[in-house]
C-alpha cells in the first residue's frame, strides 16, 4: 500500500483604482501551483521461486507518474473617460504555464499574451 | 446548420418584435445600456493548448475585432433585457428576456466557447525486457501515435429558449415550454489497445459531433390549498459522427512470430484478430420523463409535499432500455415559534434490461477446446432504494440556529457484481463441469448524522459550522476483483485440455474506493470589520476509511482551507486578495502484472 497525494495552492489579488475623474485602473493576479505524486514503493523482498534476474528495486517507479504545474495569470487594464457617456479602454493579459514534470504527457510549457483596446458608449 | 440559422433568426425577430411592441405602447419608454467595440491581439509561445485551455487560437498573431452590448428597457407594461458579446468566432454569447404586455414572458440565451484538449504523445510507453546480463530480450511495451501532429479541441454551443404564459383561470397558474440544444463538435485523441493489452497502445484522432436536444412542457398553479405541477421532458442524445475504426493485428508471438509452436493456439483463444472493426461507438438515446408534484398547506403549522417521477431511457443502437420510478413524500411541521421538524421519504427503483453477450467458443477446433463462455450481463445499475430524512431546526437565541438531521438509506442491488463463466475438472465423472456466470446481490445501508450550528454577528457577519458522521454497511464494491495468488505447483488444466493452464486466474481481493466511515467538518465565516474591511474564511475537511475489505484498508483525507480579504482604504481604491489550498491524500494497493501476456 502506498499513498497518493495531490495538492494545489492558489494565491489571488486584484485592485481597482479610480485615480481621477477620467482615469480608472484595474489589476488582477492569479498564481496556482499544483502537484501529484505517489509515495515510493521501495525495494521488494525476494519471493521464493522468483526468476534469478528479477529486479526488485521499485524505489524510483513512483516518480514516473509525478505531476507538477505552475500557472500565473496577470491582467492590467486602464479606462479613460473621453465624454459624459463614453470611454476608451486598454488591457494586457499574460498567462504562463510551467510544466516541472514533463515525463508523462510531454513538456506542456506555454505562455499567452492578449492585448485589447476599444471604446465603450453608454446610453 | 440551416435549422440552427433559422432558429437564431426567429429568436432575433421575436426579440425585435417584442421590443417593437413595447416601444409602440403609449407612454414613456426607458432604455439604458452600454455598447463596446474594440479589437485584441493574441500571441503565444511553446504549447498553446494547456495554458490557453479555453482560448481560441483561430486568429493567433492577427488583430481580431470584438464587441459587446448590454441593454435594459421598460415601458408602462413591459420589461426587457438584451445582452451580447463577440470575442472571436469561437467565443460569443447572446441573450434576451422579455416580459411583454400581457401574460407572456420570453427568454433566449446562446453561448459558445472552445475547449482545447491534451495530446498525449505516449512517449513514456517505450521499454523492453532485459536479461540478467543487461541485453534486450523479447517482451516489449511500445506505442504508436498515428496522428503525431494532431491538435485537438471541442467547440461547445448551448442554446436555450422558452415561453411562459400566465393562466388567468388558475391562481399563480403558468404554462411553459422550453427548448435546449447543446452541441459539442471537434476532434479528440482516442487510445486503443491491441491483443497484448497495455503492452501496445495506439493513439489516433476521433471526430466528435454530439448533440443533446431537450424539450420541456409543463403547467403549475394553485387550486385551493393545493399547489400542483406537471412537467413532461423529452431528451435525445445523438452522436452524428462516424465511429473510428482500426485494424486489429494478426495474432502471433510478439518475438518469434509464427515460428512459435503455440501461435495457432494463441489465435484460437481470441474473439477476433486481423480484422478492421469500429470502436468507441457512441450511443443514440431517447429519454422521456413525466414528473408530478404537489404541495398542500394542511393548516398554518403543517405542510405536506409529494412527487412522482417516471423516466425511460432507450438506446436506439442496441435496443436496451432502463426505467426509473420514484416517489417522494415530505412533511413540514412548525412546532412552535422557534422550531421546525421536517420528515422526508424517498423511494425509487431502477430497472435496466439484461444484455446477452454472445461469444465464439474458446479454442474452437483445438484439442480439449470448444468451451462456451456466453453469458447474460445483469446491470449493476438495477436497484431499489429507500431513503428517509428527519431534520430538526431550532432557534437557540436571537441570532443562533441549530439544525440536526439523520438520513437512513438502503440500496438493494440484485447484481452488484457478477461472476465469470468458468469450467473445472470433475475427477469423479471425468468430465469438465461448467460454472455459469451468476449475479451477486448486495444490500448497502447508510446512516448519516449531521449537526449544523449557525451564528449571526449582529449585522457584521455570520459563522456556520457543520459536522457529519456517515457509516455505510456493505458499500458498493468489486468482490474478488483484484490480486491473484500464486498457482505455482498446482494443476488447473481441464480434462483432455493440457494446453490451458487456467481460463481466469482466481482473484481473491475485494476492492472499492468508497468508504464505510466518514467524518466531515465544514466551517465558514464572514465578518465586516468596518465599512472598509471585510474578511471571509472557510475550512472543509473530510476523513474517509474502509476497513471491511480483505485486501487493504482504504484511507482518504481531504482538507481545503481558504481566506479572502476585501478592503477599500479610501473612496478611490478597492483591493481583494486571498488564498486557497487543497490536499487529497489517499492510498492504493499495487498488484502489477509485468509482461503478464
Amino acid at each position: 500500500m502506498r499513498d497518493y497525494t495531490s495538492e494545489y495552492n492558489v494565491w489571488y489579488a486584484s485592485a481597482d483604482l479610480q485615480a481621477s475623474d477620467r482615469f480608472h485602473f484595474l489589476f488582477d493576479m492569479n498564481y496556482t501551483k499544483s502537484t501529484g505524486s505517489f509515495e515510493s514503493i521501495g525495494v521488494l523482498q525476494p519471493v521464493d521461486g522468483a526468476p534469478a534476474n528479477a529486479d526488485l528495486d521499485y524505489s524510483m517507479i513512483n516518480q514516473y507518474s509525478d505531476l507538477d504545474y505552475q500557472q500565473i495569470e496577470l491582467t492590467y487594464g486602464v479606462n479613460f473617460r473621453v465624454g459624459r457617456a463614453s470611454r476608451l479602454y486598454g488591457s494586457i493579459t499574460y498567462l504562463d504555464l510551467i510544466d516541472d514534470q514533463p515525463y508523462v504527457y510531454g513538456d506542456l510549457d506555454g505562455s499567452l499574451t492578449i492585448v485589447s483596446t476599444g471604446m465603450t458608449v453608454g446610453f | 446548420m440551416k435549422k440552427r440559422i433559422l432558429l437564431y433568426g426567429l429568436a432575433a425577430l421575436g426579440a425585435l418584435a417584442l421590443i417593437g411592441v413595447a416601444w409602440a405602447d403609449e407612454g414613456g419608454t426607458v432604455v439604458n445600456g452600454t455598447s463596446s467595440v474594440g479589437a485584441h491581439l493574441t500571441t503565444s509561445t511553446d504549447v498553446f493548448g494547456k495554458v490557453g485551455e479555453f482560448y481560441s487560437d483561430a486568429n493567433l498573431e492577427k488583430f481580431q475585432a470584438d464587441a459587446a452590448f448590454s441593454l435594459t428597457g421598460a415601458t408602462d407594461q413591459s420589461l426587457f433585457d438584451l445582452h451580447g458579446r463577440y470575442f472571436d468566432k469561437d467565443t460569443k454569447s447572446f441573450g434576451f428576456t422579455a416580459d411583454a404586455a400581457g401574460p407572456v414572458k420570453v427568454r433566449f440565451d446562446y453561448q459558445s466557447f472552445l475547449h482545447n484538449l491534451d495530446h498525449d504523445n505516449l512517449e513514456n510507453l517505450q521499454t523492453s525486457e532485459a536479461t540478467a546480463d543487461g541485453s534486450i530480450a523479447g517482451k516489449k511495451v511500445f506505442h504508436h501515435d498515428l496522428d503525431p501532429l494532431g491538435r485537438y479541441s471541442l467547440q461547445y454551443e448551448k442554446m436555450t429558449g422558452g415561453v411562459e404564459y400566465d393562466l388567468a383561470s388558475i391562481r399563480e397558474g403558468k404554462a411553459y415550454v422550453t427548448y435546449t440544444d447543446q452541441r459539442r463538435h471537434g476532434w479528440k485523441q482516442t487510445l486503443a489497445i491491441d491483443h497484448c493489452a497495455f503492452c501496445h497502445v495506439e493513439g489516433n484522432r476521433r471526430e466528435i459531433d454530439e448533440q443533446t436536444r431537450t424539450w420541456k412542457a409543463g403547467i403549475k398553479g394553485k387550486l385551493g390549498r393545493v399547489a400542483f405541477g406537471y412537467e413532461f421532458q423529452a431528451q435525445d442524445y445523438l452522436d452524428h459522427a462516424d465511429s473510428p475504426s482500426r485494424h486489429w493485428s494478426y495474432a502471433t508471438h510478439p518475438g518469434a512470430g509464427d515460428n512459435f509452436a503455440g501461435a495457432p493456439d494463441l489465435r484460437a483463444r481470441l474473439q477476433f484478430h486481423d480484422v478492421t472493426l469500429p470502436y468507441q461507438v457512441g450511443p443514440n438515446t431517447e429519454k422521456r420523463t413525466h414528473e408530478f408534484t404537489a404541495k398542500v398547506d394542511v393548516n398554518a403549522r403543517n405542510t405536506v409535499r409529494g412527487a412522482y417521477s417516471h423516466a425511460r431511457v432507450e438506446n436506439s443502437n442496441n435496443n436496451l432500455s432502463s426505467d426509473f420510478d420514484g416517489f417522494a413524500f415530505g412533511w413540514l411541521a412548525r412546532l412552535g415559534k422557534s422550531s421546525r421538524l421536517t420528515a422526508r421519504v424517498l423511494r425509487y427503483a431502477v430497472d435496466v434490461d439484461d444484455a446477452y453477450v454472445d461469444l465464439n467458443p474458446y479454442r474452437d477446433g483445438r484439442g480439449g477446446g470448444g468451451q462456451d463462455f456466453d453469458w447474460t450481463r445483469v446491470s449493476a445499475a438495477n436497484r431499489d432504494v429507500w431513503q428517509a430524512d428527519m431534520v430538526f431546526r431550532t432557534k437557540l437565541a436571537k441570532r443562533t440556529h441549530l439544525n440536526v438531521d439523520w438520513r437512513h438509506k438502503v440500496v438493494d442491488r440484485d447484481a452488484m457484481n457478477q461472476t465469470q463463466t468458468n469450467y473445472y475438472p470433475d475427477p469423479d465423472t471425468g468430465t469438465n463441469i461448467a460454472d455459469p456466470s451468476h449475479p451477486i446481490a448486495n444490500e448497502s445501508t447508510t446512516d448519516r448524522f449531521r449537526a449544523t450550528f449557525f451564528q449571526r454577528f449582529n449585522r457584521k457577519g455570520n459563522m456556520r459550522l457543520t459536522y457529519a458522521y456517515t457509516h455505510v454497511d456493505k458499500p458498493f464494491m468489486n468482490l474478488t476483483g483484484i490480486c491473484e495468488p500464486s498457482l505455482r505447483g498446482e494443476d488447473h488444466t481441464l480434462i483432455g485440455n493440457p494446453a490451458t493452464w487456467y481460463f481466469q486466474r482466481e482473484r481473491v481481493g475485494n476492492a472499492t474506493s468508497l468508504p464505510d466511515e466518514v467524518h466531515q467538518v465544514n466551517w465558514r465565516s464572514s465578518y465586516q470589520v468596518n465599512p472598509r474591511l471585510s474578511l471571509n474564511a472557510f475550512v472543509n475537511a473530510q476523513w474517509e476509511s474502509n476497513d471491511s475489505m480483505n485486501s487493504y484498508s482504504l484511507d482518504r483525507d481531504i482538507v481545503t482551507p481558504g481566506v479572502n480579504i476585501w478592503t477599500a482604504p479610501n473612496d478611490r481604491l478597492m483591493l481583494t486578495m486571498g488564498y486557497a489550498y487543497n490536499r487529497v491524500k489517499s492510498n492504493a494497493k499495487f498488484c502489477p502484472p509485468l509482461f503478464g501476456g
